[in-house]
């Protein structure tokens, strides 16, 4: 047994959840490393229940495999306990497969999935033992990459990167493993593979650009120091992704995660335009895969997998064209196999109704809206195409077909909110229970409506973008306010989240290069895993916050003039500026904008690549 | 309806796997090599696969028990066949035997279990002093009260022996109690010997493997791969 073995023996039994560590799941990849090989390391930075739960992770980790000559292996963080211990012990961070440190891989890949992991990324770099900022490392290093939604403004951590890739993976990683492994084979410099790549769509190197200030610091125009850098980096964009690979036989975990169970993607984009949607924006145009594939991709996973459970990936289920045609093909595999389907993100028609009523039985989940704002003058701002009147239609048929439990997700301190908004949740909620109680002849019986409120954080590459967010005193007067009126209905529960995290969520999404030194310093005092409750230290980061100087006048926080450049347009994520402009502008006019199946509304994207959805229903 | 008994294996890394986790893992296993288990009745059927006892998260095994019903005739050698194309390295099928429909479950014939531990102490635990106490106590954790409570254990120990005493490293083999209600965890019980014996090991230290588990008939020790 190696020196590295019998560590981990004796570390693995004096820690929670040791199969975390383990790796050794079905369909997981060991090889032997031969050392002809480059050696990726792909780094979920949160725990293992929760990565695994991620799709993103199977579909590069089963085309990295199958790359000639690449190996992929899977590293996730580790939980305090256990990286308390690996100090202790002087274990560096390990790859779950062979075991093998992270320093001696070639590559390592991190995906950004929220802003809230990016103290996990450098604790998991302490970890490894690998010098935190690209400028401290050379070729003795792994190259440290990234990718995921954060790519879009990955301004906060770029010191900490080599490379940052943007939009979809599924062409340009392997391509850029190919190039590495060349260049690797050749011997030759980081430098001239960093100038070679730089070259490829979706490639954003930020140590080729250096950011310019006026007098007061704030931020001007990322100046290029070398001359291959692109004046602006576009996203990769997967044009046929029936074309791309998706994963047949996922990984199967060996220990409870968050979701387990067998995901095929419907498409990627989405053509219904919500202006605080990030995901609606850059994952454009829309893409679908064809039925036969999903059908294929499905069947093949359950099969593999042995799952209980199938979902359907995509932003919105009923949009799918064959909608109706696959769901009912896949509702019968199901019900012969004993496999339960779940349908996330439905539009609640006849036909979903009749659909879940025959999925679900007796065991009725609960049904799920989204209007987000309280009043149609919000949700007209904010152009979420739901109705009042759609709700309530939709309940009414929910309480005749049994359905007991109803979920309403909102969200507070959308551009132009008013009291009314929120008197409009409560009014909604208060409606909602009445009808109940009118349907139960009085009483409210088991029913139960809950009221989700999170709390508005504007993002990069969304018409909301130049918004101010409101401060945690706001969100938490604004929070107390529903809390007290929402007490009053009976049959109501109220969710809410942590002002201050929401904040700190807005200081990384739309931050710039500034925060890195603040960053590093909010890992140095111990911060980690700051998407958990119980994880989130919040007097490091007030401490940091003050040292650093940041308060509600960063613009991250007070938003800007659309006159004003932002750190993170050195990358285009295809919707074009002027775009997202008039979209900002028809907010703040109350006009709502179609979804663009009932015409194109210019996003800007098809000059890029095709895109086949403008008008399809025109 | 058919029922089968098996035994496998869990080793390596595989010990880190709790029970629950198991059954998953074999119930999944199933679907994958397409074995057609009966289902329970009810508004929520399962697979009827019954594991004959958990085992503790840590400890490996080298013959275990598990016993599933279906509506279909198997060769037993191919189902574990089946079995072993669909499980992970680490867990593996190594019998099975179909037995009569009629009698207890097997959880609730095992009488003992048998477990070797492995573990470097600086000298030689004192068994033959350990087992002439009077009363055998361990500390065990009363969920209830929250706190470390006594419990006196000597019915439960049918032999304990050290087998090996070598550089260190000592090797004990022991026969406990097992049953349905009433069970011994071994780490328990070197815990309390090695306190008697003045030896520092934690229960992290020990690796603690179980080898088989027993029907007791008239005294003797029946494996229950063995058992009528």
């Amino acid at each position: 047994m190696t020196d590295f073995q019998t560590k981990l023996d004796r570390l693995l039994p004096r820690v929670e959840k040791p199969a975390r560590y383990i790796g050794g799941e079905l369909h997981s990849v060991v090889r032997e490393p031969d050392g002809s090989q480059l050696r990726f390391a792909f780094c979920f930075p949160d725990s293992y229940e929760i990565g695994m739960s991620y799709m993103g992770l199977n579909i590069l980790y089963h085309l990295l495999n199958n790359t000639e000559h690449t190996y992929c292996e899977r590293c996730f963080a580790p939980a305090p306990d256990m990286a308390e211990e690996m100090r202790k012990a002087q274990l560096p961070l390990f790859t779950l497969e062979t075991k093998t440190p992270l320093s001696e891989m070639d590559i390592i890949g991190f995906t950004l999935q929220y802003e809230l992991c990016y103290s996990n990324v450098l604790m998991m770099l302490g970890l490894a033992g690998i010098p935190l900022r690209a400028s401290e490392r050379s070729r003795e290093h792994p190259l440290i990459i990234a990718g995921g939604p954060c790519a879009f403004n990955s301004e906060p951590i770029a010191d900490f990167f080599d490379v940052i890739l943007t939009g979809d993976g599924e062409e340009l990683l392997p391509e850029f493993c190919r190039i590495y492994a060349v260049f690797k084979a050749e011997g030759r410099s980081r430098e001239d593979f960093l100038e070679r790549v730089s070259g490829l769509r979706g490639i954003y190197i930020p140590s080729f650009y250096e950011v310019e200030r006026d007098e007061e610091g704030s931020y001007l125009r990322h100046r290029k120091l070398q001359e291959c850098a692109p004046d602006k980096v576009l996203k990769a964009i997967v044009r046929d992704i029936d074309k791309v690979d998706f994963p047949k036989k996922n990984i199967v975990p060996l220990i409870e995660v968050v979701h387990d169970r067998s995901v095929a993607e419907l498409f990627r984009g989405c053509s219904a335009g919500c202006r605080f949607c990030q995901a609606g924006m850059i994952y454009r145009p829309v893409r679908e895969r064809s039925e036969d594939r999903v059908m294929d991709i499905a069947v093949s996973q359950l099969e593999s997998s042995g799952h209980e459970e199938l979902s359907l990936l995509s932003l919105s289920t009923s949009d799918y064209t064959q909608f109706e045609s696959l769901v009912t093909r896949l509702k019968n595999y199901c019900r012969d196999n004993k496999v339960n389907l779940s349908l996330p993100s439905l539009r609640m028609d006849n036909f979903s109704f009749e659909l879940l009523n025959e999925i679900q039985g007796t065991r009725k989940s609960g049904l799920t809206f989204a209007p987000e704002a309280g009043t149609q003058r919000l949700r007209d701002v904010i152009n979420k195409n739901i109705t009042e009147e759609h709700i309530f239609g939709s309940l009414h048929r929910a309480l005749e077909m049994g359905w007991n439990s109803v979920k309403l997700y909102f969200m507070i301190g959308l551009p132009g909110e008013t009291r009314e908004d929120l008197d409009g949740i409560v009014d909604l909620a208060e409606r909602i229970m009445d009808m109940v109680r009118e349907h139960n002849g009085g009483k409210i019986g088991r029913f139960n409506l809950s009221v989700s409120v999170s709390n508005f954080v504007p993002k990069p590459c969304t018409p909301f973008m130049w918004a101010r967010q409101d401060s945690p005193e706001e969100f938490e007067e604004k929070q107390f306010y529903l809390k007290d009126e929402l007490k009053k209905i009976k049959g109501v529960s109220y969710r809410y989240h942590d002002p201050f995290a929401s904040m700190l969520e807005a200081v990384f999404a739309r931050g710039g290069r500034e925060l890195s030194c603040m960053l590093e310093r909010a890992v140095e005092l111990g911060a980690c895993f700051d998407a958990w409750t119980e994880g989130f230290k919040e007097d490091v980061w007030r401490q940091v916050l003050e040292e650093f100087a940041i308060d509600e006048n960063y613009p991250a926080l007070a938003g800007s003039d659309t006159s004003a450049a932002l750190p993170w347009e050195i990358v285009d994520c295809g919707v074009s500026r002027e775009y997202l402009i008039s979209e900002w502008d028809r907010a703040m006019r109350g006009d709502t904008t179609k979804d663009c199946r009932y015409g194109c509304n210019g996003c800007g994207v098809n000059e890029y690549t095709r895109c086949d959805w403008g008008g399809i229903y025109a | 309806m058919h029922r089968y008994l098996l035994a496998f294996y869990k080793k390596g890394y595989m010990r880190f796997i709790s029970h629950l986790d198991l059954q998953r893992l074999f119930r999944r296993s199933m679907k994958r090599a397409r074995i057609e288990p009966a289902y329970t009745g009810g508004f929520n059927p399962h697979e009827r696969l019954y594991i004959a006892q958990p085992l503790s998260l840590g400890f490996e095994s080298e013959k275990d028990y598990f016993e599933i019903y279906s509506e279909r005739l198997y060769e037993p050698s191919t189902l574990s066949e089946m079995f072993n194309s669909a499980l992970p390295e680490g867990i593996k099928i190594t019998f099975c035997r179909e037995i009569l429909l009629e009698g207890r479950k097997i959880s609730a014939r095992m009488d003992w279990s048998e477990y070797r531990a492995i573990f470097l102490a600086d000298k030689r635990p004192d068994i033959e002093a350990f087992l002439a106490q009077e009363r055998i106590c361990i500390l065990r954790r009363d969920k209830r009260r929250k706190k470390m409570v006594e419990r006196e254990v000597k019915a439960l120990i049918r032999s304990l022996e050290c087998v090996l005493y070598s550089d260190g490293v000592s090797m004990l083999n022991m026969v406990l109690r097992s049953a349905a209600n009433e069970t011994l965890n071994p780490a328990s019980l070197l815990e309390s010997l090695c306190e008697f014996s003045g030896l520092e090991v934690s229960r992290e230290d020990m690796r603690i493997t179980r080898l088989d588990s027993f029907v007791e008939e008239e005294g003797e020790l029946l494996p229950l791969s063995e058992a009528r």
